[in-house]
């Protein structure tokens, strides 16, 4: 790669910094004292990822998916998770059109750029599972034929904690579909306060400009996969998930989907930090939402308290980071 | 509602997500079709401006057109974000350290907070020397790198002409040499097993076309083969040096030197360790060295050529030909000077000697027929031929060394070990010589014992065994007539002032040669040896000085006794006692045995020797015939050895010996020289004791060297000076490799790890589980917000250097290595002004700073 190229790839991963730190502000009038929780759901959004918002009922989950939807000029749909969902209520319906004497088909709230699967654990395992091959593939199959959803899309589930009343825990192969699992946790008390004082959510987030649109978005997400990643980061990358693997507090470690899942946020994460090349900072700061809720835990771990959040901080702990200067030197 | 546009990417597509919502790759957003007002609304404005006109105010802008906010956002070490989302999972310092951890140690910090750990991790490559491919030499590296090394196995495997000589070493060590670095040098982008086995096959091959191609001929070569490789130790331990170059003791230079040539050729190859390469030849070296401890010649000149290609192999090992062109000539020059140095450096003591732990083999009958009892045969038929020398110099012949005398029979307790031609010298060996050069044609000699005059030196042309004490010598096979050899000997000179002052030697040896057994299966003393003894005293009279009394014995018994050669031989002490009491005639077997037993009877430790006096001169040589047969008793005196004496009557000599040569004149002067001593002692009065004191040592010993403990209390201070000299010089000589380096990148790295040494010498190690800016973070945080403002930046830096792709501006990269300097430069004076001048001298002396991090 020239000179030239270099300079121009650091030169768009500038403006696409730019834009990420416009989009995160932006959300951030909404959702007050989160940021770091409205960056990683950006990073999601950029890395074509789904994500998972876990956490009490009232600090913020649907509001940050509204506020994303909001500013990045992209069509949203909300569905709510209930017990009698049917898949069909989310994919779409096949209905017979007398005039044209023909089915049509009336695509569900899933065809949209960001759907807010909200409280998705309410939902039946039956209806959770309509989400799998839209989560993946992007489409929807109704009736042996395939629609596409538009791009970007993005799922951003949210979901009580497991061990409420009239929830369905979510099967291992759909959790390994989501890219992260963020936890909203409670604002502060100045931002608590600050909210108080504030307008309710709601009005504001109507008032939220657009952003950037669904096309630059496309871009951002094309762009951020070109970076540079040195050879030691990928080796890197793949220790730290092979140590989950050999885990003695694991029933399953993260698979290669994990691995690829990882190096595709940090990619967006160093882009956002205006680097036009990965470092390990970008690695390690997104392991654990990346990682962690793809772990299962041993029964026995579990009781003495362990997480996967906790397998996950271990690794980085012990995995050697590659190092900025090479021994010897 | 505006919204931001993302310039469309120009370059090579990196992995673009299928599907249909991928965007097409031209549009409204690309560089080319800016939208309108890029240009003009491209400005400072960042994130921070960001509002409701603040991401519009950003601009659809292609790259050119952004403006100097843009730009400066993304330059490490500028005002670039510093990241986004959680912070790294890391632990704040506890107390102190950072935690170090290397491998499979977690670090304690990480311990404290996740209280459970994985076990062992494989470390990162960088955690070992081993270098990973992208960072190999360069091959014009690498075959300098390779040419030193062969060069210094083959330094190392010549040491083994001490135990060889040169000639038969040169030609094994070239290929065992150089061979393995070759194999190394083509196979070192392949797995190191392919390497183990093509230099094991390599070997096969070398050691089959160099030292073990005689063996391939007449095919013994496995035999051969495994003898050298499971033995070969073994025979040049038991060998006196040079050991004759015999294939399978070659095979051991072959495979030393082969292992350390390629011991070294791979640490060259696959690690970035700059001296460790020169470890395997120096293994080998030190081995040769064992081996050939008392071998002819020096090593002091392969000692300088080892120094000087350890120096060059560290420098062409280095970053930069500038360094490798100043440094091989210093070099060369310091090794010189080591050279010329190392010949005036007083050594005090003999080195280490295994020989000296290695049991010789114990004495055996290696005749089965003495030459003693040879004596009275040859005497009877005087005129068959035994062996002809051609000399330089008439001396008297040396055949045998007897010194066991059981009371029938006189054998040799010579611990005999084989030699290639050297034989050492004597333990009395001072005083002055002259060089006696012989070629000795066998005719009819019979027996394996070897003729040569006393003391032989050098013998070549027959394989022998030589008894170190007394240098007697004897073939490994039986002699056959016509074989033919050389002898080289050092003839001592005896002179008047060597024997004055005589005492009876009180050594072990000595103290076995005064022993008179009473016989085979005798329970009690024979009734001879009282008699003996009194003719012994009444032979020696009044005299009480050892050499007096030796003297006067010799000199009683040639008057005793009159030479008959017919004499019936035998030397029991039956056959003694009827030579001295009855017939009173005898040959020099008779007068000899009987003055070593009757010497031994008062105390004087003896020895007989069978050999060849006189001889008749024929076509420039001198034949030596049976019935030139002579024996002779020696008598051992402290400080000068074995003297021989004579006993026998003038007749002796001169019966039967009408064509003869006069008898070594060496002989006659020492016996004019005993004669004169005696006089003396006589003229003296005499009367001190037989045994008196020890006297002090030659003045030349009395300069005795100083006590081992001054020179290893020097040795210790010396070594303490080096290492402080060395400790506090290291970081400074690291610094300077480090900011001086050609490439920017490394010239970065080196200021990241120089910045790590400045955080260590404030007490914060580093671990490696930390990322750049978790270092800066900890190294912040103990030295406060100045400190920030620089280990943030250089950590921008060092991780661009690093991991950003290769191929940026140059010059670009020049200025950021300036940059990082100049942020760990001030860092330094900001640790300088943190911590004392005592407490970084503590650090400086610290073993862990001699080790770069």
């Amino acid at each position: 790669m020239t000179g030239g190229q270099v300079r121009e790839l650091e030169a768009l991963a500038g403006r696409f910094s730019q834009m990420f730190g416009a989009l995160a502000s932006n959300v951030e009038r909404v959702i007050r004292g989160k940021r770091e929780k409205v960056e990683l759901a950006l990073v999601c959004l950029l890395s074509e990822g789904h994500l998972l918002v876990e956490d009490v009922p009232g600090v913020g989950k649907t509001t940050l998916a509204r506020a994303i939807s909001a500013s990045v000029e992209a069509k949203w749909a909300r569905i709510q998770f209930t017990p009698d969902l049917l898949p069909s209520d989310i994919t779409g319906v096949s209905i017979f059109n007398q005039g044209a004497n023909a089915f049509e088909f009336h695509p569900g709230p899933i065809f949209a750029n960001l759907v807010v699967a909200d409280e998705i654990n309410r939902g039946s395992p039956k209806t959770q599972s309509a989400l799998l091959e839209v989560m993946e593939e992007r489409r929807v199959t109704v009736e042996g034929t395939p629609h596409p959803v538009p791009r970007p899309f993005m799922v951003m589930a949210t979901q009580n904690p497991v061990d409420m009343d009239g929830t369905y825990p979510l099967p291992e192969a759909q959790l390994d579909r989501f890219l992260m699992r963020i936890s909203m946790g409670y604002p502060d008390h100045r931002s608590e306060v600050a909210v108080l004082a504030g307008a309710p959510s709601g009005a504001a987030i109507e008032q939220l400009p657009v952003v950037v649109g669904a096309a630059d978005v496309a871009r951002m997400v094309e762009f951020a996969q070109r970076l540079h990643v040195a050879p030691p980061l990928l080796d890197y990358v793949v220790r730290l998930v092979a140590s989950t693997r050999e885990h003695a507090d694991l029933r399953l470690g993260a698979s290669p989907r994990a691995s690829l899942a990882l190096l595709r946020a940090a990619r967006v994460r160093a882009a956002a930090a205006g680097r036009a090349y990965l470092v390990p900072e970008d690695v390690k700061s997104l392991a654990v939402p990346v990682l962690a809720h793809r772990l299962i835990v041993t029964p026995e771990a579990e009781l003495r308290g362990r997480s996967g959040a906790d397998v996950v901080g271990e690794a980085l702990a012990t995995v050697p980071t590659p190092q900025a200067a090479p021994a010897g030197v | 509602m505006t919204a931001t546009r993302f310039p469309k990417p120009t370059g090579p597509s990196g992995p673009t997500p299928a599907g249909p919502g991928t965007p097409a790759p031209t549009g409204p957003g690309s560089p080319a079709s800016a939208g309108p007002g890029a240009p003009a609304s491209a400005g400072p404005g960042g994130p921070a401006s960001a509002g409701p006109g603040g991401p519009a105010s950003a601009g659809l802008g292609s790259p050119a057109s952004a403006g100097p906010g843009v730009a400066a956002s993304a330059r490490p070490g500028a005002s670039a974000p510093n990241g986004v989302g959680p912070r790294p999972h890391v632990s704040p310092p506890t107390g102190t350290e950072i935690p170090v951890a290397t491998g499979a140690e977690a670090p304690s910090a990480a311990r404290g907070r996740f209280a459970a750990s994985t076990g062992g991790r494989a470390p990162a490559p960088a955690a070992t020397g081993a270098a990973p491919k992208s960072e190999r030499l360069n091959p014009l590296a690498l075959l300098g790198t390779l040419a030193v090394v062969a060069a210094l196995a083959a330094v190392a495997g010549l040491a083994f002409h001490r135990v060889f000589g040169f000639g038969p070493v040169v030609p094994v060590v070239a290929v065992a040499a150089v061979g393995p670095c070759v194999l190394s040098g083509l196979l070192a982008r392949w797995p190191l097993w392919t390497s183990l086995i093509a230099t094991v096959l390599g070997w096969f091959g070398a050691v089959a076309a160099t030292a073990l191609r005689p063996a391939l001929a007449d095919g013994t070569f496995a035999q051969a083969l495994r003898d050298g490789v499971l033995s070969s130790w073994k025979t040049i331990l038991t060998t006196l040096l040079p050991v004759p170059p015999k294939p399978e003791t070659l095979v051991l230079v072959s495979l030393l030197t082969w292992l350390g040539a390629f011991g070294a050729a791979e640490l060259a190859v696959r690690t970035r360790w700059r001296a460790a390469p020169a470890l395997p030849p120096l293994a080998v070296f030190g081995v040769a060295l064992l081996l050939g401890v008392d071998g002819p010649g020096s090593n002091l000149p392969l000692a300088a050529a080892a120094a000087v290609l350890i120096g060059a192999l560290v420098l062409t090992r280095g970053k930069g030909a500038r360094a490798a062109l100043l440094g091989v000539p210093a070099a060369a020059a310091l090794g010189a000077v080591a050279y010329l140095a190392g010949q005036f450096v007083p050594v005090s003591g003999d080195p280490y000697n295994p020989r000296e732990q290695v049991q010789a083999p114990p004495p055996q009958q290696r005749d089965s027929v003495s030459p003693l009892d040879r004596v009275g045969g040859w005497l009877l038929s005087p005129d068959q031929p035994m062996f002809a020398v051609a000399a330089s110099r008439e001396e008297d012949q040396r055949l045998a060394v007897l010194d066991r005398f059981d009371g029938v029979t006189w054998t040799s307790s010579g611990r005999f070990v084989p030699t290639g031609s050297r034989v050492p010298a004597g333990e009395h060996d001072s005083g002055r010589h002259h060089r006696v050069d012989e070629t000795v044609t066998v005719r009819k000699l019979p027996g394996i014992w070897v003729p040569a005059a006393d003391r032989p030196r050098m013998v070549r042309g027959v394989g022998v065994v030589v008894d170190p004490a007394s240098g007697a010598l004897a073939a490994a096979q039986p002699l056959r007539d016509g074989q033919r050899f050389t002898v080289e000997s050092s003839v001592k000179e005896w002179r008047n002032t060597d024997l004055t002052g005589l005492h009876v030697a009180s050594d072990g040896e000595a103290q076995a040669d005064t022993q008179l057994p009473w016989g085979p299966g005798a329970t009690k003393p024979p009734v001879q040896l009282a008699e003996f003894r009194r003719f012994a005293k009444a032979a020696v009279g009044d005299a009480t000085e050892p050499l007096d009394q030796a003297f006067r014995l010799a000199d009683y018994l040639k008057g005793f006794a009159r030479y008959d050669p017919t004499a019936p031989p035998g030397h029991s002490y039956r056959q003694i006692d009827y030579f001295l009491g009855q017939a009173k005639r005898g040959t020099p077997e008779h007068f000899a045995t009987a003055y070593a037993v009757l010497a031994r009877t008062i105390g004087l430790p003896t020895r007989v020797v069978v050999g060849f006096s006189g001889g008749t001169p024929a076509n420039g040589t001198v034949e030596y015939k049976s019935g030139d047969v002579t024996v002779w008793p020696e008598v051992k005196f402290d400080g000068i050895g074995w003297m021989r004496f004579n006993p026998l009557p003038e007749s002796a000599t001169k019966s039967n010996r009408n064509n003869s040569v006069a008898a070594g004149e060496t002989q006659r002067k020492l016996e004019q020289a005993q004669k004169a001593a005696v006089s003396r002692q006589s003229g003296a009065g005499g009367g001190r004791s037989q045994n008196p004191p020890p006297q002090a040592k030659p003045a030349h010993k009395d300069a005795a060297p100083l006590p081992w403990w001054v020179y290893a209390a020097g040795g210790a201070v010396a070594l303490v000076l080096l290492y402080v000299l060395v400790a506090l010089l290291a970081p400074s000589v690291r610094r300077r490799r480090r900011r001086r380096s050609d490439d920017p990148s490394e010239r970065i790295a080196g200021a990241w790890r120089q910045a790590l040494d400045h955080l260590a010498d404030v007490g914060l190690g580093t671990s490696r589980t930390l990322t750049a800016h978790e270092v800066a973070g900890f190294g912040a945080g103990k030295l406060g917000e100045p400190a920030r403002a620089h280990l943030g930046p250089l950590a921008d830096l060092v991780n661009r250097a690093r991991f950003a792709q290769p191929g940026g501006d140059r010059t670009e990269a020049g200025r950021d290595a300036d940059r990082a300097w100049e942020h760990t430069d001030r860092l330094g004076r900001l640790v300088t002004a943190e911590t004392g001048r005592l407490r970084r001298l503590r650090r400086r002396l610290n073993p862990r700073t001699l080790r770069p991090r």
